[in-house]
């Protein structure tokens, strides 16, 4: 009796252990790795996310003042894999972070996604886009961003629904990695139906279209899509007027062609160019447009969908840090199976589908110049205002000075 | 020689001629006869309603071979219609593969599915298919594949669903069918724009709109008999 007893005793004692030590851990600082490009060829985009995540706990401090105190540990993304695991080791072992969240290129969130399996942490990824790193049944790996494959659907969409083309001419930079690749794209619109009457990789440094375009418009394709840099993006339209090339719809492929300079550059050339794109300040969720004005004032440059997936990721991670019950990778991993909420990306929720598994789910958009504004026409019912198709063409917009 | 009168001469002058024309004439009298009046909604410019017989809609059986027992389809008809399928009640999906909100449906019917196909007093009354427009057959099928779809979705690249079911369609939109007095699938009983995200509500919507005779007892002893 008095064996069974103490042995009950030793069990409630032993709860009341683990969920002091679950609540007193969880009380403290949390300590969150953050995994980004801070230096080389990729610092701008490393640097964006790292001020847009601060931005993001500045605004979750102001607003909840009693909310969980998190300490992001930053670390530089190196380019070597073998680098790379042993940074995901180091916050793990040595920083003592709870959970990694990382905005990096594909390449090396492969390696990253991988350790942190491995060791058992939990990590969000929130820019690399590869369809397979959530089709691995990584177990603590999940994705706030769209996977490549969906970045052209809202386009796609358009064409589909509305447009119906028959031919497409493709325009690429070299050098250019928008959210489509030509190649993807191209397939894609074979296999939607639509022959591709012209696929032209263009050097960066390109300054006359002219030849290009005069074989554009002989073969009057429907639809123009263009990956391109902001400065190409600007002298194609503005050449496209001149050579009075008129499809059905210049549709940009990001890049240069959502930048507010393209407007500005281009003037009333700009008018009625479409792009797609994943986030953009115009979209309707809470924070988004506070976020790009916050940023605009404080850095005076604009902040593109890196930055708002960065801002994202670190609403997640404290709504996460909120509702986990202990800072166990076990329960962290089940707040983030559990999430459902709202950020500036959009509604988060991660979900298995098809071959992937702990994906969440986001629409993209079409935008469209008017007036000088970028306004969201596609999907419709987050549409700021009704889009216009086809191209109405060029015999009312004078040139202006340039 | 032989004399005729002037008509007949023009008549074997031009045998051939007048033989194709009034061929033509023909040709064009009974195809306008046979014309189908215009569809009462799509005249009126609106979308099919509850209510409304739900029209002739050809779709290629040899696009979802491996559903043709799920459908309870003829063996050998290639050209089907909705009125083919064996069910009580039909939900035709209008998609677009492309389009998020219809990305998001496709899962919600595919749980639906899942669902039904493991009740026994569901299974075979209610069945799913979808029908994508403006999309191949190629993307068609990269979709049901990508997004793991358990019930059948068929093409309409050239966009019939506009001049079926209603001018301004826009993805994706719920149609639920139910039988005619004659057994065949062809009363508009319901419809919706726009997302279901919850499988339990959508599935509640259709048990419904089950005859009543076919309806789970279960609903009917929530007092949800005779709901519409």
């Amino acid at each position: 009796m008095k064996r069974k007893e103490a042995v009950i005793r030793f069990s409630a004692l032993s709860v009341c252990l683990v969920l002091f030590l679950s609540f007193s851990s969880h009380a403290g600082p949390v300590r969150v790795g953050v995994l980004v490009h801070l230096t080389g060829d990729l610092s701008e985009f490393g640097q964006m996310q790292r001020k847009s995540m601060m931005i993001a706990l500045e605004n979750i401090r102001k607003r909840e003042a009693d909310s969980i105190s998190i300490v992001p540990v930053f670390r530089d993304t190196p380019a070597d894999p073998g680098k790379v695991r042993a940074v995901v080791n180091d916050l793990v072992s040595t920083k003592g972070v709870s959970i990694i969240t990382a905005g990096m290129t594909s390449t090396t969130a492969w390696v990253a996604a991988s350790q942190a399996q491995s060791l058992g942490i939990p990590f969000l990824i929130c820019t690399a886009s590869a369809d397979k790193i959530t089709e691995q049944g990584w177990k603590y790996v999940f994705r706030l961003n769209p996977p490549f494959s969906e970045y052209g659907n809202a386009m796609l969409w358009f064409l589909s629904e509305i447009a119906r083309p028959k031919t497409v001419a493709i325009l690429r930079e070299e050098g250019f990695s928008g959210l489509l690749s030509s190649d993807n794209l191209s397939e894609r619109c074979q296999k939607s139906g639509y022959e591709i009457v012209l696929n032209y990789l263009y050097k960066k440094d390109t300054k006359d279209f002219e030849p290009v375009l005069n074989k554009i418009k002989k073969k009057n394709p429907d639809v123009i899509a263009m990956g391109a840099f902001l400065n190409s993006a600007v002298r194609l339209i503005r050449q496209c007027r001149e050579l009075r090339v008129t499809p059905r719809i210049f549709m940009g492929l990001g890049g240069g062609f959502t930048l507010p300079q393209f407007g500005e550059l281009c003037g009333n050339a700009a008018d009625f160019v479409c792009s797609i794109t994943i986030w953009h300040p115009s979209v309707p969720y809470p924070g988004g447009r506070q976020y790009y004005d916050t940023y605009l004032e404080r850095y005076h440059c604009h902040p593109d969908y890196h930055g708002a997936e960065a801002y994202a990721a670190m609403q997640v991670v404290a709504d996460v840090l909120e509702r986990t019950p202990s800072l166990d990778p076990e329960d962290i991993r089940a707040s983030l199976l559990a999430t459902d909420m709202t950020t500036i990306i959009g509604r988060v929720k991660f979900v298995s589908y098809g071959n992937k598994m702990q994906q969440n789910r986001l629409p993209t958009y079409l935008l469209q110049w008017e007036g000088g504004r970028m306004s969201l026409v596609w999907p419709p019912d987050l549409a700021s205002r009704k889009y216009v198709y086809p191209f109405p063409g060029w015999k009312r917009r004078p040139a202006e000075q340039e | 020689m032989e004399s005729s009168a002037p008509g007949a001469w023009i008549f074997r002058q031009f045998q051939d001629i007048l033989i194709i024309m009034g061929f033509s004439l023909a040709l064009a009298v009974s195809a306008n006869t046979i014309r189908h009046d215009p569809l009462p909604w799509v005249a009126e410019r609106r979308l099919l309603e509850p209510g409304d017989r739900f029209p002739y809609f050809p779709l290629a059986s040899s696009e979802i071979p491996e559903f043709r027992d799920y459908l309870g389809l003829p063996p050998d008809k290639e050209i089907i219609t909705v009125a083919d399928i064996q069910a009580d009640l039909l939900v035709v999906e209008i998609l677009n593969v492309f389009c998020f909100p219809c990305q998001t449906q496709a899962l919600t019917l595919n749980r639906v599915w899942k669902i039904i196909e493991h009740r026994p007093d569901l299974k075979g009354k209610i069945k799913i298919i979808g029908i994508a427009l403006g999309n191949t057959k190629e993307m068609v099928r990269d979709f049901s594949t990508d997004y793991g779809l358990s019930f059948p979705v068929f093409s309409d690249a050239d966009a019939r669903s506009e001049k079926i079911i209603g001018p301004g369609i826009h993805t994706p939109f719920s149609l639920y069918i139910r039988r005619d007095g004659s057994g065949r699938l062809t009363v508009v009983a319901g419809t919706h724009s726009g997302v279901i995200e919850d499988p339990g509500l959508l599935l509640k919507t259709l048990t419904r709109l089950l005859p009543e005779e076919e309806r789970p007892a279960s609903d009917i002893r929530n007092g949800e008999a005779g709901s519409r």
